[in-house]
């Protein structure tokens, strides 16, 4: 983005034209269209009255989670390789995206049952399979809701620490190397820390989730004695604030202010750090809105006053905030751009906010009819960021593989001269 | 001075201080200022008299005898959300059933004496499988009460299957029965107690009820009688059910006695309303009934944080049973909890807790 | 030269911007805080 960056991505130089002008019209046109299509997939796949029903609501939501992570890899880390850039500029967007969303669903398959269910949950921890937790005795369907949990954690905590190398780092050490060597280099870093990450942020949920409690396998939940809860959801919350920061910085945000910083890596850490600190600000923001509209969350209680379900429910919030934040993005263009870039975030995240409080309105007023789910806040198989994420998908496939088409396409070499 | 200004730069650093002042003060106020800034606690106490003493009885905390069997009939419509009205539940062939049928029920018999001598006859929710509820509402001498319109009125906790669906059994004996539902009851209940059938749940009631038919609100705490109220909480509950009630008693020298259907709000949810709106509430003697923590030997951290967290609150006698969960009955007396055994008789599984048939007398 | 210039004039007012937007995303805040109290 900046003019000094290492490295940049395809999706970066892309130059667009418009084949539907804006302003607005292709819009809300664009915005209405991605939302079709969703309600498309979550009736055959989510919804409690639809076709497939997985939205139970681990099971489904672990698929969307995965299908985030993969399109993110396809994308920001492996530069759509093994596509050549020029096949990527010339082939129709229609062809181009089928292909690429078939890649994002064959790998997500791939990568749940075949490596969590028979390989890595066989061969080392079970609660990483269906099968095998089932094989232990619990029912069949806490079975899969248990490793799907986890299973979507990893994928969770990857969409927050995958990103940051392309975005912040530039890729730096690696930005020299040749893709597929930088992809895999990448992606084996990150998704090196997202284990890492995991180990330590969700493992010990893991702890006391089974009776009786597994304390030779993983450490007792360490944030309980500050956070006063045992669950795991604690974690989730913050680091769904922190993957939504990655997210605002690299879209509305345009990686102000870190890109200020000159050189890597310290642009990186810098980036990295202002990640964290933004996610940290979501996050305690957050309870504390809850905790003034609803009361202090009580130890044990559940439902709404439940603090385990306070923290999942930043994670929400943030969510619902970071769709807005990317519908303006991919589908009003960034607006404003015509003033200074501070001027132009000022704007944008004053619009996000807004709009993110009406959308959060109307989400719990209406989303229960819309998605078959239950209404009220806080019942257990309601998580707002299964769906969200589910439309976030749309868009960021419309976008990222259709470049925008129909109301863009990609400028052909003659019109760009 | 004015010559050197830069308007262009002014704007630019009023953004960036807009931003930075916005989300500074959020955090600042969130984190450092957080107890200071919290607003303080309405407290507005309902006094809700007294009752001389209190009987309990466990007609059936049974719902359904194979978990998995359970369990698969929501799978396989879909999961939690899925509609219950809708669910093809299995009703044969089941080894730990009764007479093969998986399906049991919730009910519970109170007697509560007011303080001029007078005693309340309660009933509490009617269970799911009529077969079930029949023989044990006769077993019980619930029958003969209902027949001879002996019973005030009927309680439905929450619309749920296991509480509701066995509606039939009661009205045989007494359709014109006072009922009093919570605020959230759909049409489909509703229907059902009028005598609509639906067959793809295989739910059905052939004795539609003519009488009164309360629906209380969460609003306020619910007097019925001197020392007996309800209290109705807007709580959003699997299989698309909405809205659940519980009973607080208030026993003289004793405290306060909670019996729960189910518990959906949670029982330290429970507990806390009932301090903060009960005058006497700061003294809970006793909890009885389902308390909802893992009701298909499930588990979540959370609910470790509830036993955690439950000493705090001194309940001396916790007669819990039904959805309460074996797993969280075991880790209950493990922390010390006061559990009151049962002694699992008429297909009561274990004596761990209140069964079928047990008594809890408080007087 | 004239660009140099022109760098120093425009960093100026950056510091009075700063604070007064500081001033102003803090009013911002207090009022979304006031909001909530009356969400309450």
């Amino acid at each position: 983005m900046s003019a000094n960056a290492l490295d940049t991505l395809w999706l970066e130089e892309r130059k667009l034209t418009d084949l539907i002008k804006q302003p607005v019209i292709r819009g809300i046109l664009d915005t209405l269209l991605a939302f079709a299509v969703f309600m498309g997939l979550w009736w055959v796949f989510m919804d409690p009255r639809g076709v497939l029903r997985w939205y139970t609501p681990q099971y489904g939501y672990m698929y969307i989670r995965w299908l985030l992570i993969i399109a993110i890899w396809q994308v920001y880390i492996f530069n759509f390789w093994p596509f050549k850039l020029e096949w990527m500029e010339k082939a129709h967007p229609l062809k181009k995206g089928l292909i690429l969303i078939a890649i994002n669903f064959a790998v997500t398959g791939l990568l749940v049952w075949v490596f969590y269910y028979n390989i890595f949950g066989k061969l080392a921890i079970p609660y990483f399979s269906w099968p095998e937790l089932k094989k232990t005795g619990l029912s069949d369907f806490f079975s899969r809701e248990y490793s799907s949990l986890a299973i979507l954690m990893m994928a969770a905590i990857a969409s927050w620490l995958s990103p940051i190398w392309p975005s912040a780092f530039e890729n730096y050490p690696w930005h020299k190397l040749k893709q597929p060597a930088k992809g895999l280099t990448v992606f084996a870093v990150t998704f090196l820390l997202t284990t890492y990450a995991y180990l330590i942020f969700m493992h010990p949920h893991y702890r006391v989730l089974f009776y009786p409690w597994q304390e030779y396998t993983a450490a007792f939940p360490w944030w309980y004695n500050s956070f006063h809860t045992l669950s795991g959801n604690f974690n989730v919350g913050w680091i769904m604030c922190a993957t939504v920061s990655v997210w605002l910085t690299e879209t509305i945000l345009e990686r102000y202010p870190f890109r200020l910083v000159r050189s890597q890596p310290w642009r990186g850490i810098a980036g990295f750090l202002f990640i964290l600190l933004l996610a940290f600000i979501l996050f305690f923001s957050f309870v504390f809105f809850q905790d003034m509209v609803w009361g202090v969350s009580v130890e044990g209680a559940k439902r709404i006053m439940a603090p385990d379900w306070r923290y999942l429910h930043t994670g929400e919030l943030a969510v619902i905030l970071l769709t807005v934040g990317l519908v303006l993005y991919f589908y009003f263009d960034n607006w404003p751009r015509k003033f200074s870039t501070e001027v132009n975030i000022l704007i944008r995240v004053a619009i996000t906010i807004v709009v993110a409080v009406g959308l959060h309105w109307a989400y719990y007023k209406y989303s229960h009819q819309l998605l078959g789910t239950q209404a009220g806040y806080s019942h257990p198989q309601q998580f707002p960021m299964a769906p969200v994420i589910l439309f976030i998908n749309v868009m960021l496939y419309h976008n990222w593989f259709m470049d925008g088409w129909p109301g863009k396409r990609i400028k052909r070499e003659a019109e760009a001269l | 001075m004015e010559k050197d200004f830069s308007r262009r730069s002014f704007v630019k650093g009023m953004a960036v201080g807009t931003l930075a002042g916005y989300f500074g003060a959020a955090g600042l106020s969130s984190t450092v200022f957080k107890s200071q800034l919290l607003p303080k606690e309405k407290v507005n106490l309902v006094d809700i008299g007294q009752i001389k003493g209190l009987k309990i009885k466990v007609i059936s905390e049974t719902s359904w005898y194979d978990n998995n069997v359970f369990l698969n009939d929501v799978k396989k419509a879909g999961g939690l959300l899925v509609n219950q009205y809708e669910i093809p539940w299995t009703r044969e062939g089941v080894k730990a059933g009764y007479l093969g049928d998986n399906l049991g029920g919730f009910s519970t018999y109170i007697e509560a004496e007011l303080m001029d001598g007078k005693v309340m006859k309660i009933l509490l929710d009617s269970g799911w499988n009529p077969h079930w509820m029949d023989k044990r509402f006769k077993e019980e001498g619930i029958a003969e009460k209902l027949a001879k319109k002996e019973i005030d009125f009927q309680v439905i906790s929450h619309e749920h299957i296991d509480h509701f669906f066995g509606i039939e059994s009661t009205m045989r004996h007494y359709p014109d029965i006072p009922m009093y539902v919570p605020k959230g009851f759909y049409q489909d209940g509703f229907d059902l107690l009028k005598g609509k059938s639906f067959p793809k749940a295989n739910v059905k009631n052939d004795h539609p009820h003519k009488g009164k038919v309360t629906v209380l609100d969460s609003k306020q705490v619910n007097v019925l009688y001197p020392g007996i109220a309800l209290m109705t909480f807007d709580v959003p509950i699997i299989l698309r059910v909405f809205g659940e009630q519980a009973f607080v008693f208030n026993v003289k020298d004793k405290g306060i006695v909670l019996v729960t259907g189910c518990c959906h709000q949670g029982i330290i949810s429970y507990m806390e309303e009932v301090r903060k709106k009960i005058v006497g509430g700061e003294k809970i003697y006793a909890v009885q009934g389902g308390l909802h923590i893992s009701p298909f030997e499930d588990w979540d951290p959370q609910y470790d944080d509830l036993i955690m967290a439950f000493n705090k609150y001194g309940v001396q006698k916790i007669g819990c049973n039904h959805c309460t969960g074996f797993i969280t009955a075991e880790k209950m007396i493990k922390a010390g909890l006061p559990v009151v055994k049962g002694t699992a008789r008429h297909m009561s599984k274990r004596d761990i807790y209140l069964g079928n048939g047990d008594e809890l007398v408080i007087t | 030269m004239e660009e140099d210039v022109k760098e120093v004039k425009k960093e100026k007012g950056w510091g009075s911007g700063i604070l007064l937007g500081l001033l102003v995303g803090i009013v911002l805040f207090v009022l979304t805080y006031q909001l909530l109290l009356m969400a309450k």
